[in-house]
């Protein structure tokens, strides 16, 4: 399962959309409360697309929380942002800078859940 | 500050200058006051206690602390000057009598007497300029930069998608297709606008910071021109590497920069395209050049200025000019030479830090 979290609800529907196409089962969070709900209820979620600005719980915020927390820890996170020096606040590599491309998106999702896949 | 103004004879010329001097302080725009060691104001001029709506005797013979917002920093002002330091343009912010808020930049040092205990702390000599208007042009533009980076790159990057999903989606009718590529590519061009206006936006009046770290210029350059190729395949570039071109830049500007100077051959210039790297001692020499017909000299001296229309990488002709704000940050240098023959930009970069 991927959680695609961002507040704009035109590129999470267009995310969600194209990862559903090439096969991935998709859930969708508004900001990073709703994502933190998704990631611990559901032991499948294999990664994360986390926007980081975004109400109510911002990105960086639930970016501080999974590292922090051992049974999270482990669920790779693929940082979507316009901020380049995000990258660095947030010591990542996995790091799609907007606007990023569809191909760049399904290659992280390749990576991470490829095995998820129902079909392609 | 006065001087007896009903002596009954013209004062003498050194008292003539005094007055002026005086007439000169107190009439200035420029805030200026003096405080003693304990942090008492002992004097200021008319322009000093106006701009906070203070009349002088709300303000002179007061604590300086009052007058700040920050108690720490005006403590950190009065203990670096009380230490024989220099300051200059220190940010600070002072507190009208109505309540608002003033940025002001301090410049400020000391004056010491000698003693035969040592020097004496006499009083401050500080200048108070009131930068509260280019503060708040500041907060606007980082707004403005706030929205180009995040609120317009949602909507593009929906667009940019959406295209690609149409451009790869087997049952699109031919007819549309070049209809979905242009919208595809004015999306990319509109993102690259978008990246040199926010360059452009951080880079006015500052100086760019850099995160230097231990780089292989030959690999970041091959990295780009991968790129830059995949964007534009009819294109090809011409790698050269010469001896070890290691040194400590910022990666991520070095590639925006080599970025910029490829792509601006690729979109002006004429092939062949050749990028070469070379060892130069403690530099590393890093060239691109295209063949084409020459820059119109009046062109060719613009061409690092901002907006500049002669030549640009994203249609805003601001792309030559980041890369010269990359260079010169990195304390290296740019130039550009063109001729029937062609253009070549040579850029030196110093390897300091070399690992």
């Amino acid at each position: 399962l991927i959680v695609v979290a961002e507040d704009d609800p035109d590129l999470r529907e267009t995310l969600c959309e194209a990862l559903a196409d090439a096969g991935y089962p998709v859930s969708s969070a508004r900001n990073g409360r709703e994502a933190l709900g998704l990631v611990r209820g559901d032991r499948r979620v294999c990664l994360l697309f986390l926007d980081l600005m975004m109400p109510v719980m911002s990105g960086y915020q639930l970016h501080d929380l999974l590292v922090a927390d051992a049974t999270l820890a482990s669920i790779p996170v693929v940082v979507m942002s316009a901020n380049w020096d995000a990258r660095r606040e947030l010591g990542t590599t996995d790091f799609l800078r907007k606007p990023m491309s569809l191909e760049t998106v399904l290659r992280y999702a390749a990576r991470y859940c490829g095995g998820e896949r129902r079909s392609v | 500050m006065s001087l007896d103004k009903g002596a009954k004879f013209p004062p003498p010329p050194f008292v003539r200058s005094l007055e002026h001097l005086v007439d000169f302080v107190d009439t200035a725009s420029l805030g200026l006051h003096w405080v003693g060691a304990d942090g008492t104001i002992l004097w200021a001029n008319p322009a000093d206690y106006q701009a906070l709506g203070y009349i002088a005797d709300e303000y002179v013979g007061h604590n300086i602390a009052e007058f700040h917002v920050d108690p720490e920093v005006i403590a950190d002002i009065l203990n670096r000057l009380g230490a024989g330091e220099r300051l200059c343009n220190y940010g600070a912010r002072l507190r009208c009598k109505n309540g608002s808020v003033r940025h002001v930049e301090i410049t400020s040092s000391v004056l010491f007497e000698d003693t035969p205990d040592g020097p004496r702390f006499v009083h401050t000599r500080c200048y108070t300029q009131d930068v509260t208007e280019r503060k708040r042009m500041e907060q606007a533009r980082d707004r403005f930069v706030s929205i180009l980076g995040h609120d317009l790159r949602n909507p593009l990057s929906t667009v940019a998608m959406a295209s690609e999903r149409l451009l790869g989606a087997p049952d699109l009718p031919d007819r549309y297709r070049p209809v979905v590529e242009r919208i595809a590519s004015s999306a990319s061009r509109m993102s690259r606008m978008i990246v040199d206006l926010i360059e452009f936006a951080r880079t006015l009046g500052k100086q760019l910071p850099l995160e230097r770290r231990p780089v292989d210029f030959a690999e970041v350059c091959r990295r780009i021109i991968d790129e830059v190729c995949q964007a534009s395949p009819a294109t090809p570039i011409a790698l050269h590497v010469e001896g070890r071109v290691h040194g400590s830049w910022d990666p991520d500007r070095l590639a925006q920069a080599v970025s910029n100077l490829l792509t601006n051959a690729v979109q002006h210039g004429q092939l062949p395209i050749t990028a070469k790297i070379q060892d130069d001692g403690d530099h590393v020499l890093f060239e691109v050049s295209n063949a084409g017909p020459a820059i119109e000299p009046d062109a060719l001296a613009s061409v690092f200025e901002p907006f500049s229309p002669s030549t640009s990488t994203s249609g805003l002709g601001l792309g030559l000019f980041i890369v010269s704000e990359i260079v010169n940050a990195h304390g290296g240098t740019i130039t550009v030479r063109s001729t029937e023959r062609g253009t070549t930009f040579s850029s030196r970069w110093p390897k300091a830090g070399t690992v």
